[in-house]
Protein backbone atom coordinates (compact mmCIF):
# COMPACT_ATOMS: atom_id res chain seq x y z
CA UNK A 1 0.00 0.00 0.00
CA UNK A 2 1.94 3.27 -1.37
CA UNK A 3 0.93 6.80 0.58
CA UNK A 4 -1.15 7.77 -2.45
CA UNK A 5 -3.60 5.15 -1.77
CA UNK A 6 -4.81 6.59 1.28
CA UNK A 7 -7.42 8.86 2.62
CA UNK A 8 -6.97 12.33 3.21
CA UNK A 9 -7.81 11.57 7.38
CA UNK A 10 -5.56 9.11 6.72
CA UNK A 11 -2.58 10.85 5.73
CA UNK A 12 -3.79 13.36 8.21
CA UNK A 13 -3.50 10.29 11.18
CA UNK A 14 0.06 9.42 9.99
CA UNK A 15 1.82 12.33 9.03
CA UNK A 16 3.13 13.32 13.13
CA UNK A 17 4.43 10.00 12.87
CA UNK A 18 5.96 9.52 9.53
CA UNK A 19 4.00 6.80 7.62
CA UNK A 20 1.19 5.22 8.52
CA UNK A 21 2.58 1.81 9.50
CA UNK A 22 4.44 3.89 12.53
CA UNK A 23 1.25 5.12 13.39
CA UNK A 24 -0.88 1.87 13.42
CA UNK A 25 1.84 0.40 15.59
CA UNK A 26 1.61 3.20 18.18
CA UNK A 27 -2.81 2.84 17.73
CA UNK A 28 -1.85 -1.13 18.57
CA UNK A 29 -0.04 0.03 21.74
CA UNK A 30 -1.66 2.31 23.55
CA UNK A 31 -5.36 0.01 22.79
CA UNK A 32 -3.47 -3.17 23.93
CA UNK A 33 -2.34 -0.73 27.10
CA UNK A 34 -6.16 0.02 27.63
CA UNK A 35 -7.23 -3.66 27.05
CA UNK A 36 -4.92 -4.96 30.09
CA UNK A 37 -6.36 -1.49 32.31
CA UNK A 38 -9.34 -2.47 31.77
CA UNK A 39 -9.39 -5.81 33.46
CA UNK A 40 -6.79 -4.76 36.31
CA UNK A 41 -9.43 -1.81 36.99
CA UNK A 42 -12.12 -4.47 38.06
CA UNK A 43 -14.58 -2.70 36.08
CA UNK A 44 -18.28 -4.37 36.58
CA UNK A 45 -18.87 -6.98 33.64
CA UNK A 46 -20.46 -5.37 31.10
CA UNK A 47 -18.72 -2.97 31.10
CA UNK A 48 -15.74 -4.74 30.84
CA UNK A 49 -16.95 -6.90 27.80
CA UNK A 50 -17.73 -3.08 25.98
CA UNK A 51 -14.43 -2.18 26.41
CA UNK A 52 -12.64 -5.43 25.54
CA UNK A 53 -14.85 -5.70 22.21
CA UNK A 54 -14.83 -2.06 21.26
CA UNK A 55 -10.37 -2.09 21.57
CA UNK A 56 -10.76 -5.41 19.95
CA UNK A 57 -12.95 -4.18 16.80
CA UNK A 58 -10.44 -0.99 17.03
CA UNK A 59 -7.37 -3.30 16.73
CA UNK A 60 -8.47 -5.75 13.99
CA UNK A 61 -9.10 -2.51 11.75
CA UNK A 62 -5.94 -1.44 12.22
CA UNK A 63 -4.40 -5.09 11.23
CA UNK A 64 -6.68 -5.85 8.77
CA UNK A 65 -6.63 -1.84 7.45
CA UNK A 66 -3.27 -1.03 7.19
CA UNK A 67 -1.00 -4.23 8.16
CA UNK A 68 -2.83 -6.36 5.65
CA UNK A 69 -3.30 -3.79 3.44
CA UNK A 70 -7.10 -3.93 2.28
CA UNK A 71 -7.53 0.10 2.39
CA UNK A 72 -5.57 -0.13 -1.17
CA UNK A 73 -6.61 -3.50 -2.40
CA UNK A 74 -9.84 -3.93 -4.66
CA UNK A 75 -12.87 -4.00 -2.50
CA UNK A 76 -13.16 -7.56 -3.85
CA UNK A 77 -10.76 -9.00 -1.72
CA UNK A 78 -11.94 -6.83 1.47
CA UNK A 79 -15.62 -8.64 0.33
CA UNK A 80 -13.32 -11.76 0.50
CA UNK A 81 -11.91 -11.18 3.90
CA UNK A 82 -15.50 -10.24 5.53
CA UNK A 83 -17.59 -13.44 3.58
CA UNK A 84 -16.42 -16.02 6.41
CA UNK A 85 -17.36 -13.81 9.38
CA UNK A 86 -21.01 -14.50 8.21
CA UNK A 87 -20.70 -18.03 9.24
CA UNK A 88 -18.66 -17.29 12.62
CA UNK A 89 -21.15 -15.08 13.22
CA UNK A 90 -23.86 -17.74 12.64
CA UNK A 91 -21.82 -20.26 15.03
CA UNK A 92 -21.74 -17.82 17.48
CA UNK A 93 -24.85 -17.69 17.41
CA UNK A 94 -26.46 -20.91 16.93
CA UNK A 95 -23.64 -23.04 18.77
CA UNK A 96 -22.32 -20.62 21.00
CA UNK A 97 -24.96 -18.68 22.63
CA UNK A 98 -27.48 -22.30 22.49
CA UNK A 99 -26.13 -23.37 25.94
CA UNK A 100 -29.32 -23.52 28.10
CA UNK A 101 -27.74 -21.31 30.88
CA UNK A 102 -25.72 -19.58 28.83
CA UNK A 103 -28.94 -18.10 27.07
CA UNK A 104 -31.05 -17.10 30.36
CA UNK A 105 -29.69 -13.47 30.93
CA UNK A 106 -29.84 -12.89 26.92
CA UNK A 107 -32.33 -11.04 25.06
CA UNK A 108 -34.85 -13.02 23.06
CA UNK A 109 -33.47 -11.73 19.82
CA UNK A 110 -30.37 -13.40 20.31
CA UNK A 111 -31.78 -16.39 21.61
CA UNK A 112 -31.86 -19.53 19.05
CA UNK A 113 -36.08 -20.72 18.99
CA UNK A 114 -34.59 -24.07 20.09
CA UNK A 115 -33.56 -25.79 23.16
CA UNK A 116 -31.04 -28.14 22.75
CA UNK A 117 -30.39 -31.18 24.46
CA UNK A 118 -27.07 -30.50 26.48
CA UNK A 119 -26.63 -30.94 29.71
CA UNK A 120 -29.82 -33.23 29.68
CA UNK B 1 20.28 3.92 -7.09
CA UNK B 2 18.55 1.08 -5.43
CA UNK B 3 20.83 -0.72 -2.81
CA UNK B 4 19.94 -4.07 -4.93
CA UNK B 5 21.24 -2.55 -7.80
CA UNK B 6 24.79 -3.01 -6.30
CA UNK B 7 23.93 -5.99 -4.84
CA UNK B 8 22.53 -8.04 -7.21
CA UNK B 9 25.98 -7.61 -9.61
CA UNK B 10 27.92 -9.44 -6.69
CA UNK B 11 25.98 -11.97 -4.68
CA UNK B 12 24.10 -15.12 -6.05
CA UNK B 13 26.48 -17.02 -7.35
CA UNK B 14 29.47 -15.64 -5.61
CA UNK B 15 28.06 -15.29 -2.25
CA UNK B 16 29.14 -19.18 -1.36
CA UNK B 17 26.08 -21.20 0.60
CA UNK B 18 28.52 -21.79 3.01
CA UNK B 19 27.35 -18.70 4.72
CA UNK B 20 24.01 -20.78 5.58
CA UNK B 21 25.67 -23.50 6.74
CA UNK B 22 27.87 -21.07 9.07
CA UNK B 23 25.01 -19.15 10.48
CA UNK B 24 23.08 -22.78 10.72
CA UNK B 25 26.10 -23.93 13.03
CA UNK B 26 25.97 -20.24 14.83
CA UNK B 27 22.46 -21.10 15.76
CA UNK B 28 23.13 -24.02 17.16
CA UNK B 29 26.14 -23.10 19.33
CA UNK B 30 24.19 -20.05 20.83
CA UNK B 31 21.29 -22.63 21.38
CA UNK B 32 23.41 -24.29 23.59
CA UNK B 33 24.53 -21.49 24.69
CA UNK B 34 21.20 -20.58 26.23
CA UNK B 35 20.74 -23.55 27.26
CA UNK B 36 23.79 -24.10 29.73
CA UNK B 37 23.34 -20.20 31.10
CA UNK B 38 19.53 -21.14 31.73
CA UNK B 39 20.28 -24.27 33.13
CA UNK B 40 23.25 -22.37 34.88
CA UNK B 41 21.13 -19.82 36.62
CA UNK B 42 18.04 -22.24 37.50
CA UNK B 43 20.52 -23.78 39.91
CA UNK B 44 21.56 -20.55 41.36
CA UNK B 45 18.75 -18.53 41.36
CA UNK B 46 15.94 -19.42 43.63
CA UNK B 47 12.67 -16.81 43.52
CA UNK B 48 8.87 -17.57 45.04
CA UNK B 49 7.47 -16.72 41.73
CA UNK B 50 8.81 -19.06 39.93
CA UNK B 51 11.22 -17.19 37.74
CA UNK B 52 14.25 -19.67 37.97
CA UNK B 53 11.88 -22.46 36.45
CA UNK B 54 10.64 -19.92 33.90
CA UNK B 55 14.39 -19.53 33.00
CA UNK B 56 15.00 -23.18 32.85
CA UNK B 57 11.52 -23.98 30.75
CA UNK B 58 12.64 -20.82 28.03
CA UNK B 59 16.41 -21.86 28.12
CA UNK B 60 15.29 -25.33 27.19
CA UNK B 61 12.66 -23.83 24.20
CA UNK B 62 15.19 -21.26 22.69
CA UNK B 63 17.55 -23.71 22.48
CA UNK B 64 15.12 -26.40 20.86
CA UNK B 65 13.65 -23.52 18.46
CA UNK B 66 17.74 -22.73 17.45
CA UNK B 67 18.64 -25.92 17.11
CA UNK B 68 15.87 -26.57 14.56
CA UNK B 69 16.25 -23.12 12.74
CA UNK B 70 20.52 -24.19 12.56
CA UNK B 71 19.88 -27.30 11.24
CA UNK B 72 17.59 -25.82 8.70
CA UNK B 73 20.04 -23.66 7.79
CA UNK B 74 22.70 -26.22 7.41
CA UNK B 75 20.63 -28.58 4.96
CA UNK B 76 19.75 -25.50 2.98
CA UNK B 77 22.99 -24.82 2.74
CA UNK B 78 24.42 -28.39 1.83
CA UNK B 79 21.30 -28.88 -0.52
CA UNK B 80 22.06 -25.72 -2.40
CA UNK B 81 25.69 -26.13 -2.71
CA UNK B 82 25.53 -29.64 -4.05
CA UNK B 83 23.16 -28.57 -6.51
CA UNK B 84 24.64 -25.37 -7.33
CA UNK B 85 21.47 -23.48 -6.04
CA UNK B 86 20.61 -19.95 -5.72
CA UNK B 87 18.62 -17.00 -7.47
CA UNK B 88 19.24 -16.50 -10.74
CA UNK B 89 19.53 -20.48 -11.03
CA UNK B 90 16.28 -20.68 -11.97
CA UNK B 91 16.73 -21.16 -15.64
CA UNK B 92 14.53 -23.48 -17.47
CA UNK B 93 14.58 -22.53 -21.20
CA UNK B 94 15.17 -26.00 -22.04
CA UNK B 95 11.71 -27.15 -21.06
CA UNK B 96 9.62 -24.27 -22.73
CA UNK B 97 9.37 -22.23 -19.86
CA UNK B 98 10.37 -18.17 -20.29
CA UNK B 99 13.94 -17.99 -18.04
CA UNK B 100 12.25 -16.07 -15.38
CA UNK B 101 9.40 -18.17 -14.70
CA UNK B 102 8.83 -19.65 -11.56
CA UNK B 103 6.78 -22.81 -13.11
CA UNK B 104 4.71 -24.75 -10.79
CA UNK B 105 6.01 -27.28 -8.08
CA UNK B 106 5.14 -30.33 -6.50
CA UNK B 107 6.46 -29.16 -3.77
CA UNK B 108 3.42 -28.55 -1.69
CA UNK B 109 2.06 -32.17 -3.39
CA UNK B 110 4.85 -34.00 -1.32
CA UNK B 111 4.26 -31.78 1.59
CA UNK B 112 0.56 -32.70 1.72
CA UNK B 113 1.52 -36.24 1.45
CA UNK B 114 4.26 -36.16 3.87
CA UNK B 115 1.32 -34.26 6.28
CA UNK B 116 -1.35 -36.87 5.47
CA UNK B 117 1.09 -39.93 6.64
CA UNK B 118 2.18 -37.69 9.33
CA UNK B 119 -1.32 -37.34 10.94
CA UNK B 120 -2.28 -41.07 10.41
CA UNK B 121 0.89 -42.23 11.91
CA UNK B 122 0.43 -40.04 14.58
CA UNK B 123 -3.33 -42.07 15.46
CA UNK B 124 -1.29 -45.07 15.30
CA UNK B 125 1.34 -43.69 17.63
CA UNK B 126 -0.73 -42.48 19.97
CA UNK B 127 -2.52 -46.18 20.16
CA UNK B 128 0.01 -48.46 20.36
CA UNK B 129 3.29 -46.20 20.30
CA UNK B 130 4.43 -47.47 16.78
CA UNK B 131 6.37 -44.94 15.00
CA UNK B 132 7.23 -46.07 11.41
CA UNK B 133 4.35 -43.92 9.40
CA UNK B 134 4.58 -41.08 11.79
CA UNK B 135 8.16 -40.93 11.00
CA UNK B 136 7.73 -41.54 7.37
CA UNK B 137 5.50 -38.74 7.30
CA UNK B 138 7.87 -36.39 8.75
CA UNK B 139 10.61 -37.31 6.61
CA UNK B 140 8.78 -37.18 3.18
CA UNK B 141 7.12 -33.59 4.91
CA UNK B 142 10.65 -32.21 5.47
CA UNK B 143 12.00 -33.40 1.75
CA UNK B 144 8.92 -31.28 0.78
CA UNK B 145 9.39 -28.47 2.01
CA UNK B 146 13.20 -28.51 1.56
CA UNK B 147 12.30 -28.76 -1.94
CA UNK B 148 10.41 -25.96 -1.99
CA UNK B 149 12.83 -23.68 -0.35
CA UNK B 150 15.33 -24.97 -2.88
CA UNK B 151 13.49 -24.50 -5.65
CA UNK B 152 11.93 -20.76 -4.73
CA UNK B 153 15.37 -19.35 -3.60
CA UNK B 154 16.36 -18.86 -7.20
CA UNK B 155 12.54 -16.93 -7.47
CA UNK B 156 12.77 -13.66 -8.85
CA UNK B 157 9.49 -12.56 -9.46
CA UNK B 158 9.12 -11.19 -12.83
CA UNK B 159 6.60 -13.64 -13.92
CA UNK B 160 3.42 -12.52 -11.11
CA UNK B 161 0.32 -14.62 -12.73
CA UNK B 162 -2.50 -12.58 -12.55
CA UNK B 163 -6.13 -13.71 -12.07
CA UNK B 164 -8.36 -12.97 -15.40
CA UNK B 165 -11.86 -14.43 -14.62
CA UNK B 166 -14.57 -12.64 -12.51
CA UNK B 167 -14.26 -11.44 -9.77
CA UNK B 168 -10.84 -11.51 -9.32
CA UNK B 169 -9.84 -10.33 -12.55
CA UNK B 170 -6.43 -8.01 -12.52
CA UNK B 171 -5.65 -9.55 -9.28
CA UNK B 172 -2.49 -11.87 -8.11
CA UNK B 173 -3.51 -14.94 -8.13
CA UNK B 174 -1.68 -15.89 -5.03
CA UNK B 175 -2.72 -13.25 -3.37
CA UNK B 176 -6.40 -14.43 -3.66
CA UNK B 177 -5.21 -17.91 -2.74
CA UNK B 178 -4.24 -16.51 0.55
CA UNK B 179 -6.94 -14.61 0.91
CA UNK B 180 -9.05 -17.70 0.13
CA UNK B 181 -6.87 -20.04 2.57
CA UNK B 182 -7.27 -17.12 5.49
CA UNK B 183 -11.16 -17.56 4.92
CA UNK B 184 -10.84 -21.67 5.87
CA UNK B 185 -8.46 -19.92 9.05
CA UNK B 186 -11.02 -17.94 10.30
CA UNK B 187 -13.29 -20.83 10.08
CA UNK B 188 -11.11 -23.08 11.75
CA UNK B 189 -10.58 -20.40 15.04
CA UNK B 190 -14.20 -19.21 14.61
CA UNK B 191 -15.41 -23.06 15.67
CA UNK B 192 -13.07 -22.82 18.53
CA UNK B 193 -14.65 -19.66 19.62
CA UNK B 194 -17.92 -21.24 19.29
CA UNK B 195 -16.91 -23.90 21.41
CA UNK B 196 -15.51 -21.83 23.92
CA UNK B 197 -18.52 -19.53 24.00
CA UNK B 198 -21.05 -22.59 24.32
CA UNK B 199 -19.20 -23.86 27.38
CA UNK B 200 -18.41 -20.51 28.66
CA UNK B 201 -21.94 -19.76 29.19
CA UNK B 202 -22.88 -22.71 30.94
CA UNK B 203 -20.11 -22.22 33.74
CA UNK B 204 -20.27 -20.76 36.85
CA UNK B 205 -16.54 -19.17 37.15
CA UNK B 206 -14.76 -16.38 39.01
CA UNK B 207 -16.98 -13.85 36.70
CA UNK B 208 -19.98 -15.23 38.58
CA UNK B 209 -18.72 -16.16 42.07
CA UNK B 210 -16.57 -14.03 44.53
CA UNK B 211 -14.72 -17.49 46.10
CA UNK B 212 -11.54 -19.02 46.52
CA UNK B 213 -11.46 -22.24 44.69
CA UNK B 214 -7.62 -23.14 46.12
CA UNK B 215 -9.27 -24.17 49.56
CA UNK B 216 -7.84 -20.65 51.19
CA UNK B 217 -10.79 -18.56 51.71
CA UNK B 218 -14.72 -18.31 50.89
CA UNK B 219 -15.31 -21.94 49.33
CA UNK B 220 -16.93 -22.28 45.97
CA UNK B 221 -20.24 -23.53 45.26
CA UNK B 222 -20.56 -26.73 43.56
CA UNK B 223 -20.22 -26.59 39.64
CA UNK B 224 -17.70 -23.89 40.20
CA UNK B 225 -15.20 -23.89 36.95
CA UNK B 226 -11.73 -23.06 37.26
CA UNK B 227 -10.94 -20.80 33.43
CA UNK B 228 -7.63 -20.50 32.28
CA UNK B 229 -7.97 -16.84 32.84
CA UNK B 230 -8.18 -16.58 36.63
CA UNK B 231 -4.95 -18.70 36.99
CA UNK B 232 -3.37 -16.24 34.68
CA UNK B 233 -4.76 -13.16 36.44
CA UNK B 234 -3.53 -14.39 39.59
CA UNK B 235 -0.40 -12.17 39.47
CA UNK B 236 1.51 -9.63 37.17
CA UNK B 237 4.44 -12.65 36.56
CA UNK B 238 1.94 -14.81 36.05
CA UNK B 239 0.29 -12.49 33.49
CA UNK B 240 3.38 -11.17 32.23
CA UNK B 241 4.32 -13.54 29.58
CA UNK B 242 1.00 -13.20 27.50
CA UNK B 243 0.92 -9.27 27.63
CA UNK B 244 4.65 -9.30 26.88
CA UNK B 245 3.58 -11.65 23.42
CA UNK B 246 0.76 -9.52 22.53
CA UNK B 247 3.23 -6.79 22.39
CA UNK B 248 5.89 -9.20 20.50
CA UNK B 249 3.08 -10.08 18.14
CA UNK B 250 2.06 -6.18 17.24
CA UNK B 251 5.39 -5.48 16.97
CA UNK B 252 6.11 -8.56 14.97
CA UNK B 253 3.59 -6.83 12.52
CA UNK B 254 5.09 -3.88 12.36
CA UNK B 255 9.01 -5.08 11.37
CA UNK B 256 7.32 -7.60 9.08
CA UNK B 257 5.50 -4.62 7.02
CA UNK B 258 8.99 -2.24 6.65
CA UNK B 259 10.55 -4.75 5.54
CA UNK B 260 8.10 -5.20 2.52
CA UNK B 261 7.92 -1.51 2.46
CA UNK B 262 11.84 -1.73 2.14
CA UNK B 263 12.24 -4.40 -0.63
CA UNK B 264 9.29 -2.50 -2.56
CA UNK B 265 11.01 0.44 -2.86
CA UNK B 266 12.66 1.12 -5.83
CA UNK B 267 14.32 4.37 -5.01
CA UNK B 268 15.57 3.29 -1.72
CA UNK B 269 17.56 5.93 0.72
CA UNK B 270 19.28 4.99 3.68
CA UNK B 271 16.93 6.48 6.70
CA UNK B 272 18.71 9.54 8.20
CA UNK B 273 18.22 9.04 11.55
CA UNK B 274 20.79 7.71 13.59
CA UNK B 275 19.64 4.36 15.24
CA UNK B 276 17.12 3.58 11.54
CA UNK B 277 20.48 4.18 9.83
CA UNK B 278 22.43 2.28 11.83
CA UNK B 279 19.55 -0.59 11.74
CA UNK B 280 18.97 -0.07 7.35
CA UNK B 281 22.39 1.10 6.12
CA UNK B 282 21.46 -0.29 2.91
CA UNK B 283 18.56 -1.88 1.21
CA UNK B 284 19.44 -5.51 1.82
CA UNK B 285 20.27 -4.92 5.15
CA UNK B 286 16.92 -3.01 5.99
CA UNK B 287 14.76 -6.27 4.56
CA UNK B 288 17.31 -8.65 6.51
CA UNK B 289 17.21 -7.01 9.61
CA UNK B 290 13.57 -6.58 9.87
CA UNK B 291 12.98 -9.90 8.98
CA UNK B 292 15.32 -11.14 11.41
CA UNK B 293 13.56 -9.32 14.19
CA UNK B 294 10.05 -10.32 13.11
CA UNK B 295 11.12 -13.73 13.42
CA UNK B 296 13.50 -13.25 16.62
CA UNK B 297 9.52 -12.00 18.30
CA UNK B 298 8.02 -14.86 16.99
CA UNK B 299 10.11 -17.15 18.72
CA UNK B 300 9.97 -15.40 21.58
CA UNK B 301 6.29 -15.46 21.65
CA UNK B 302 6.53 -19.28 21.40
CA UNK B 303 9.42 -19.00 24.16
CA UNK B 304 6.98 -17.55 26.60
CA UNK B 305 4.08 -19.42 25.65
CA UNK B 306 6.01 -22.60 26.63
CA UNK B 307 7.17 -20.80 29.73
CA UNK B 308 3.20 -20.37 30.43
CA UNK B 309 1.98 -23.49 29.75
CA UNK B 310 3.96 -24.84 31.94
CA UNK B 311 3.59 -22.90 34.99
CA UNK B 312 -0.09 -23.95 34.25
CA UNK B 313 0.57 -27.30 33.80
CA UNK B 314 2.78 -27.96 36.59
CA UNK B 315 2.46 -25.03 39.08
CA UNK B 316 0.73 -24.82 42.64
CA UNK B 317 -2.77 -24.81 40.80
CA UNK B 318 -2.49 -27.90 38.09
CA UNK B 319 -4.56 -26.46 34.62
CA UNK B 320 -4.73 -29.51 32.71
CA UNK B 321 -5.83 -30.73 29.43
CA UNK B 322 -7.86 -33.42 31.03
CA UNK B 323 -10.85 -30.85 31.52
CA UNK B 324 -13.14 -28.77 29.48
CA UNK B 325 -11.90 -25.87 30.68
CA UNK B 326 -8.29 -26.91 29.59
CA UNK B 327 -9.19 -28.60 26.81
CA UNK B 328 -10.38 -25.56 24.93
CA UNK B 329 -7.55 -23.45 26.46
CA UNK B 330 -4.66 -25.51 25.48
CA UNK B 331 -6.18 -26.55 21.77
CA UNK B 332 -7.16 -22.89 21.00
CA UNK B 333 -3.66 -21.22 22.07
CA UNK B 334 -2.28 -24.40 20.59
CA UNK B 335 -3.19 -24.08 17.30
CA UNK B 336 -2.34 -20.39 17.48
CA UNK B 337 1.14 -21.64 18.47
CA UNK B 338 0.76 -24.08 15.28
CA UNK B 339 0.31 -21.21 13.20
CA UNK B 340 2.67 -19.31 14.85
CA UNK B 341 5.87 -22.02 14.47
CA UNK B 342 4.65 -22.75 10.90
CA UNK B 343 4.73 -18.92 10.16
CA UNK B 344 8.70 -18.67 12.12
CA UNK B 345 9.61 -21.84 9.09
CA UNK B 346 8.49 -19.48 6.35
CA UNK B 347 10.22 -16.52 8.06
CA UNK B 348 13.58 -18.37 8.06
CA UNK B 349 13.57 -19.15 4.94
CA UNK B 350 13.11 -14.98 4.14
CA UNK B 351 15.74 -14.29 6.31
CA UNK B 352 18.26 -16.42 4.49
CA UNK B 353 17.09 -15.37 1.06
CA UNK B 354 17.67 -11.88 2.58
CA UNK B 355 21.03 -12.49 3.68
CA UNK B 356 21.83 -13.70 -0.25
CA UNK B 357 19.79 -10.52 -1.08
CA UNK B 358 17.60 -12.48 -2.82
CA UNK B 359 14.62 -9.93 -2.28
CA UNK B 360 13.98 -6.77 -4.55
CA UNK B 361 10.86 -4.84 -5.86
CA UNK B 362 10.32 -7.60 -8.45
CA UNK B 363 9.86 -10.31 -5.84
CA UNK B 364 8.93 -8.69 -2.50
CA UNK B 365 5.02 -9.33 -3.23
CA UNK B 366 6.00 -13.15 -1.78
CA UNK B 367 7.02 -10.69 1.71
CA UNK B 368 3.42 -9.18 1.50
CA UNK B 369 1.42 -12.70 0.67
CA UNK B 370 3.33 -14.54 3.44
CA UNK B 371 2.44 -11.30 5.85
CA UNK B 372 -1.10 -11.62 5.30
CA UNK B 373 -0.39 -14.90 7.30
CA UNK B 374 1.73 -13.46 9.65
CA UNK B 375 -0.89 -10.24 10.04
CA UNK B 376 -4.11 -13.17 10.71
CA UNK B 377 -2.24 -15.29 12.80
CA UNK B 378 -1.92 -11.48 15.15
CA UNK B 379 -5.70 -10.52 14.70
CA UNK B 380 -6.53 -14.28 15.96
CA UNK B 381 -4.55 -13.29 18.93
CA UNK B 382 -6.27 -9.86 18.79
CA UNK B 383 -9.61 -11.99 19.54
CA UNK B 384 -7.70 -14.59 21.88
CA UNK B 385 -5.98 -12.50 24.34
CA UNK B 386 -9.01 -11.02 25.94
CA UNK B 387 -11.27 -14.03 25.68
CA UNK B 388 -8.83 -16.26 27.42
CA UNK B 389 -6.42 -14.15 29.22
CA UNK B 390 -8.49 -11.24 30.32
CA UNK B 391 -11.59 -12.14 30.50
Amino acid sequence: MSEHQLAKWEHALAKPFGNIYNFNLALLMLFTVIEVGAVYMNLPRYETWAVLISVGMVKAFGIAAWFMHLRGDPVIITRTAIFPFFFVILMLWGIGLSNPAGIEDLPSWCTPPWVPAYGA
Amino acid sequence: MSAYATHEGKSGHEEPWMSAIAIGVGMILLGVIILATSQGMHSFIHTTEGLDHAIYIGGMVACALLVIFGTIGILVGLVNTASGGGYGDDDHGEDGYDEHAHHGSWSPIIMAFGIMLFLMGFIKWNHNGDFGILGLGLVITFAGIANWWREDFGNDGKSEPIAFGEPFGGIEVRKVGMWIFLMSEVMIFGSFFSSYLRLRTGWTTHWDVKCDAFGHGTPCPDGYVVVASELINESIWTLLPGAINTFALILSSFTLVTALSHAKKIDWQKPTGKLTGWWMPDQRRAVRNNLVATLFLGSLFLVLKLIEWDHMMNGAHPFTIDTLAGSVFYVTTGAHGFHVFVGLLVLLFFSFKAQRGGWSPDNAQSIEYFGLYWHFVDLAWVAIFPAFYLY
